[in-house]
């Protein structure tokens, strides 16, 4: 099972990756909703979606909504980080698992997703 | 013009006692205030021509009196406004006054002038009424300065949309970077776990966590300033929060040798927003994780009378009284120089939380040594939920 992390600011994305794969995950990106939905729609199987709000073409909540009307998919579970200080009213409406702002806990995001993911064990740990 | 007034006032004997013409003519026995006036003073007969017309209508309207005495009112209506003569007449006949009624009326030039007409019925000496007096005043200065108003009232709405989005969008892009550095160092950190430059890359990330409250706090500040705080309620456990808050803070406590001592019932649970007193309770703790000299900070929470209090205890030079009001101020630090950081908001922007909830923010009392800052909130608000074990 591999996680999503769907965010369009690059220098974030390539940091949060290697983070996320020293830990043991298999990790897709992608840089907005719309890409998402491809690749949700795509093969493989995904444990959680890392969602940022604020994206070009789709944003995180019309991607929520995208998702949420797929019966296929409405079941990954999602975690939202903003950089939006309004990210958290939001929450909500997001009906997400988890909500963080960034900049963001490394660790207190590892433990997040801990809860839906089980790294696979091996090579990827340095 | 002076014949049609002197008609006028030489019945005024007679003249309806509730009627503003009437009454001004009878109290001074004379055209001189209806000359001078700066409202259109006009009288007309029960078919509508115009008998008297005073030098303000002349200026108003643009016809002198010699032109239009003989003349049909309706001359003065726009045609849209023509019902509006049938209307005023008809009450007219019946005895009644018509007050501050706002139309349109025409001048010579076929200006439209947006003015507030008054017209009372006149009567003979037998009491019959025969014609109507009417005062047209000029009201477009009141209807300028009201599409002022309502220009200026689109444009303030519009500044304050525009400064939510900026404000949006400064923080969105002052926090994208700092995400991008504070997941870098950790990587960076764990990379040199064990070398002589971890502790360097340990201070790094203190920084930027530094920079992310501070530039969370500058925008609070902006938004606060602007628009005033308004809670997001819902149903919380404040017992729960300070756990959270006092769990997190720990370490940054031990760091200056201290540590956080908490008492609490299981559960506070009131009606309130989480995140805004998250950030109260954080900056209280990080006052006095900073002030405290290193000894032992204690956190209580108490529910009595409806109120769930919080009390943040240190044990370091405490706040003296001259300074526990001012240290509440935009921009005020209770220490007196640089030796320690901060903008000087913190204790601000706790006070327009807690205040937006009904409660109160303070310094107590204690006649210990130290700063014992408290926070009350009420616990009964709309949609609170009972409180199973807060006592």
């Amino acid at each position: 099972m591999r996680i999503l992390l769907v965010d369009d600011d690059a220098p974030s994305v390539e940091a949060l990756r290697d983070i996320l794969e020293s830990e043991g995950h298999a990790v897709t990106t992608a840089d907005n909703g719309l890409d998402a939905m491809k690749v949700l729609r795509g093969p493989g199987d995904y444990c959680v979606i890392l969602l940022d709000i604020m994206m070009p073409v789709m944003n995180g909540y019309e991607f929520r909504v995208e998702q949420l009307k797929d019966p296929r998919l409405r079941s990954i579970p999602v975690i939202i980080l903003t950089a939006d200080a309004q990210g958290r009213e939001r929450s909500a409406e997001f009906s997400a698992k988890h909500i963080f702002q960034k900049p963001l806990s490394p660790l207190d995001l590892l433990r997040a997703i801990s809860e839906y993911c089980q790294p696979s064990p091996g090579p990827l740990a340095p | 013009m002076t014949d049609a007034i002197s008609a006028t006032s030489g019945s005024a004997d007679a003249l309806d006692e509730t009627d503003p013409v009437a009454l001004i003519l009878r109290a001074h026995r004379s055209e001189a205030i209806v000359e001078s006036s700066d409202d259109a003073i006009v009288s007309k007969t029960l078919d509508g021509i115009i008998t008297s017309w005073n030098p303000a209508a002349e200026r108003l309207f643009g016809y002198t009196a010699a032109e239009i005495i003989g003349r049909r009112i309706s001359i003065l209506m726009p045609p849209e406004r023509h019902d509006d003569m049938e209307a005023i007449l008809s009450r007219i006949r019946k005895g009644e006054r018509v007050d501050h009624f706002e139309t349109v009326r025409l001048s010579k030039e076929g200006r439209r002038i947006p003015v507030s007409l008054s017209v009372s019925p006149v009567k003979d000496a037998a009491g019959r009424i025969v014609g109507a007096a009417k005062i047209a005043r000029d009201i477009s200065a009141r209807r300028d300065a009201e599409v002022e108003r309502e220009r200026l009232l689109l444009e303030a709405q519009q500044g304050v949309r525009l400064r939510d989005v900026f404000l949006s969008v400064a923080g969105h892009e002052l926090r994208t970077p700092l995400n991008a550095l504070k997941l870098q160092l950790y990587m960076l950190e764990r990379s040199l776990k064990g070398s002589t430059h971890a502790k360097q890359v340990a201070k790094a990330q203190h920084e930027v966590d530094r920079l992310a409250t501070l530039t969370n706090r500058l925008l609070d500040v902006a938004r606060i300033a602007a628009g005033g705080f308004t809670p997001e309620l819902g149903s919380m456990d404040l017992a729960d929060l300070v756990a959270d808050v006092t769990g997190r803070m720990q370490t940054d406590a031990s760091m200056v040798g201290s540590r956080i001592e908490v008492s609490t019932p299981p559960s506070v649970v009131g009606y309130w927003d989480r995140a805004a007193l998250d950030q109260v309770l954080t900056n209280l703790l990080s006052n006095a994780v900073k002030f405290g000299r290193g000894r032992p900070i204690g956190v209580t929470v108490e529910r009595q009378d409806g109120l769930a209090r919080v009390t943040v205890r240190d044990q370091g030079p405490g706040v003296v009284l001259a300074d526990r009001e001012r240290i509440f101020r935009q921009f005020e630090r209770g220490a007196s120089d640089r030796s320690f950081g901060g903008l000087g908001l913190g204790l601000w922007i706790a006070r327009q939380i807690v205040s937006a909830h009904g409660g109160r923010i303070g310094v107590a009392d204690s006649g210990r040594p130290g700063a014992d800052f408290f926070v009350e909130l009420p616990v009964q608000k709309e949609g609170a939920l009972a409180n199973p074990a807060g006592g």
